[in-house]
């Protein structure tokens, strides 16, 4: 498939009082045209600051210290975002890569009408006359299943429920058909049933557009629902990453099997549901080894003195455990994961 | 909306009604008398305030005043007999004078104000925010006569740049009408700074808050150059607060040329307020002192409208193409025609 974006060794760093806080860690990952990737990881893992550096949408005191954040462009040129400047990043945002965040309530301007808010990142790509943009964003607020679009034209936030809202965040977003549309937590904020309405509509939306999607969660159900491809991050890292079934069936890092274990579903009913001990590390000193040595139930000696690499299970799967190195020592992912695999009728031979 | 409009005005007259009876009361309770010249003896003064009525009870003399306020004649001077209706002869000849010095001091700190808060709040943490905290910890914190004091001494005692006192125009003793401007220039210098650091820093502070909200996030994830998101989206979602403090701060600005005007010998209102207290002239302080009340409880109501014209979340929800006034009027026909159908209308 094609190569859409392609993120090498990034790290960015945020200056604090406390010190220089390590968010993301050398994190690689690739993302192809029309596919879905889901990243998901505990609050505090870096999946946010990972997609605001693709959209160079950091705060102040954030900097990409170094890595590539190569974008691929339909002509085949390739820009490094990370090092563009301020003018071409503002060609890039909205018209190639666009976003969705995670409160709708507030990611829209109050004293704006909503027909303005969608006209204008049209008029700023598209160099559309007015009326045409009108046009435009009329079609868009239809597009993402919002009667009388007319009307809503002149319509406030404040005139809108929440899930109304994030339709109006993903117009958008939409407005300039992107390549990339990357969804911060998009349903974090919603009330279930709305949760699966927007979903839905994200997953349509992109098999109309054939945009990618970067997909940030902490939901493991919206995942199974949503994703071609799954990274798990961790500390800053991506520890796991494959696609949806190596990483709900047979996945190999400790960090998902707890993951995966915590989760309640018809493989662990009845018994005492699973939670991962202690809490996550301070990145202000990120440890050694492996980050989630601490916590694992797995951690091998080496765990705590060195950092694993990225061990390659099948050509769509990768996992950053020791683990998976030829001498380590042969063990068992928990029952709840084994039993799970079984069900795929794939054993796991990590 | 209209129903709350009605109320407001119903709570002004309520409340100018009470600020006008306290002060009658505080007023009765000053010792002294009107009549201070010296050569009258006791007993002369008694007679001529007998005459007056000021020996009467207090409830007699409050209930004839009040009589009288409620046919809008608000007495004159006492003493003197100069003015037999204060507001007519007095008020609206002096009124001019303050409400140029003060209202330009007002324009100057919000204008300053706002600007220099906003660069503040755009280039944060830089030489320039941190110069304007400071400054505005120093413009609040300071009274403004301080401030006058120093002016004086400066531009007038030591550079001879400005006048020390405000003069007003008078060919025949040799005072041009640009003398009486320069002379403006340094009361109104004081007057704004209050205005300016306050307003400075109330800025600072919203529109920080505003560049750290979602929707500054989204503008720019849209692709929109830095300028258009802090002019399209963030200024005017930092003003609708500072616009709310611009009412009182007007307000403010009374209070403050009370000093002011005396400091620099200016003949406004602000300064015969003062000089009718000190001579005990009951109904010419009071009715000055109506007016200032007046002036606050009317301001802060047209702040609270013109809130809603800023910010479509407090505005009338029908009709949205029609102005406010447009939107009162009709309004107010639908309660008149509520009213005369007895029914009830919900609005």
């Amino acid at each position: 498939m094609e190569k859409l974006l392609e993120v090498k060794n990034l790290n960015v760093t945020f200056e604090t009082h406390g010190g220089t806080v390590q968010a993301i860690r050398d994190v690689s990952f690739d993302l192809h045209r029309g596919e879905t990737l889901a990243v998901v990881g505990e609050s505090g893992s870096g999946k946010s600051v990972m997609t605001k550096s693709v959209m160079r949408l950091l705060a102040d005191n954030g900097n990409i210290k170094h890595g590539e954040i190569l974008y691929h462009y339909e002509d085949g040129t390739i820009v490094d975002i990370a090092k563009l400047r301020d003018g071409e990043m503002h060609k890039i945002r909205g018209a190639e890569i666009a976003m969705v965040f995670q409160d709708p309530m507030t990611s829209l301007n109050p004293t704006m009408t909503i027909g303005k808010q969608i006209m204008e990142p049209i008029m700023k790509h598209q160099n559309l006359s007015k009326k045409d943009a009108r046009q435009k964003a009329i079609e868009l607020i239809s597009m993402v299943k919002i009667d009388r679009p007319t009307k809503r034209m002149k319509q406030y936030p404040h005139e809108f429920s929440g899930g109304m809202r994030q339709r109006i965040v993903i117009a958008v977003a939409l407005a300039c058909n992107p390549n990339i549309l990357i969804c911060d937590e998009p349903t974090t904020a919603l009330d279930v049933t709305i949760q699966a309405q927007i979903i839905d509509l994200i997953k349509e939306l992109q098999q109309q557009t054939k945009a990618a999607v970067i997909f940030i969660t902490h939901d493991l159900g919206v995942v199974a629902n949503i994703a071609d491809r799954v990274a798990v991050m961790y500390a800053g890292k991506i520890c796991e990453i494959g696609t949806s079934s190596d990483v709900f069936y047979t996945p190999a890092h400790p960090y998902t099997w707890g993951l995966l274990a915590s989760k309640p579903n018809t493989d662990n009913l009845g018994e005492k549901l699973y939670s991962i001990p202690g809490t996550p590390p301070n990145l202000l000193d990120p440890p050694k080894g492996d980050a989630f040595a601490l916590r694992s139930n797995y951690a091998l000696e080496l765990d705590f003195e060195e950092q694993p690499p990225m061990f390659k299970i099948s050509d769509t799967h990768y996992a950053a455990t020791w683990l998976l190195h030829p001498d380590a020592p042969k063990v068992e992912p928990p029952k709840v994961v084994q039993r799970r695999g079984a069900k795929k009728g794939v054993t796991n031979n990590g | 909306m209209l129903r709350y409009v009605w109320n407001r005005i119903l709570m002004i007259f309520v409340t100018l009604f009470l600020i006008l009876t306290i002060n009658f009361l505080l007023l009765y309770l000053m010792p002294g008398s009107p009549f201070q010249n010296p050569r009258l003896t006791p007993s002369q003064r008694e007679r001529i305030e007998d005459k007056y009525g000021l020996n009467d009870p207090v409830l007699v003399q409050y209930g004839r005043y009040m009589y009288k306020v409620s046919k809008l004649d608000f007495g004159g001077t006492i003493a003197t007999n100069t003015y037999d209706d204060i507001f007519e002869e007095y008020i609206i000849d002096r009124l001019p004078l303050t409400a140029k010095i003060g209202g330009i001091a007002l324009i100057i700190g919000t204008v300053i104000g706002i600007t220099f808060g906003a660069l503040a709040a755009i280039r944060r943490n830089s030489w320039l925010d941190n110069s304007v905290t400071v400054l505005g910890v120093i413009g609040v914190s300071i009274p403004s006569f301080v401030f006058a004091a120093i002016l004086q001494e400066v531009f007038a005692i030591n550079l001879d740049w400005l006048p020390l006192f405000y003069r007003e125009a008078n060919p025949d003793i040799g005072h041009s009408l640009k003398d009486q401007n320069l002379g403006m220039i340094m009361p109104i210098i004081a007057l704004s700074v209050l205005p300016i650091a306050s307003i400075m820093r109330y800025m600072r502070t919203e529109l920080v808050e505003v560049f750290s909200s979602d929707y500054i996030l989204l503008a720019q994830a849209k692709g929109l150059s830095k300028p258009a998101v802090i002019f399209k989206h963030a200024i005017r979602n930092a003003l609708i607060p500072v616009i709310t403090i611009i009412g009182p701060m007007a307000i403010n600005l009374i209070a403050g040329s009370l000093v002011i005007e005396r400091f620099f010998n200016i003949p406004g209102l602000s300064n015969s307020l003062v000089t009718f207290t000190l001579a005990k002239e009951t109904y010419a302080t009071l009715a000055i002192n109506f007016f200032y009340s007046f002036m606050y409880v009317t301001v802060i109501l047209i702040v609270d409208i013109l809130y809603g014209v800023i910010d479509p979340r407090i505005r009338l929800a029908s009709n949205s193409k029609l102005g406010l006034i447009g939107k009162l009027i009709k309004s107010i026909k639908r309660k008149f025609q509520s009213d005369n159908a007895g029914g009830e209308v919900n609005e």
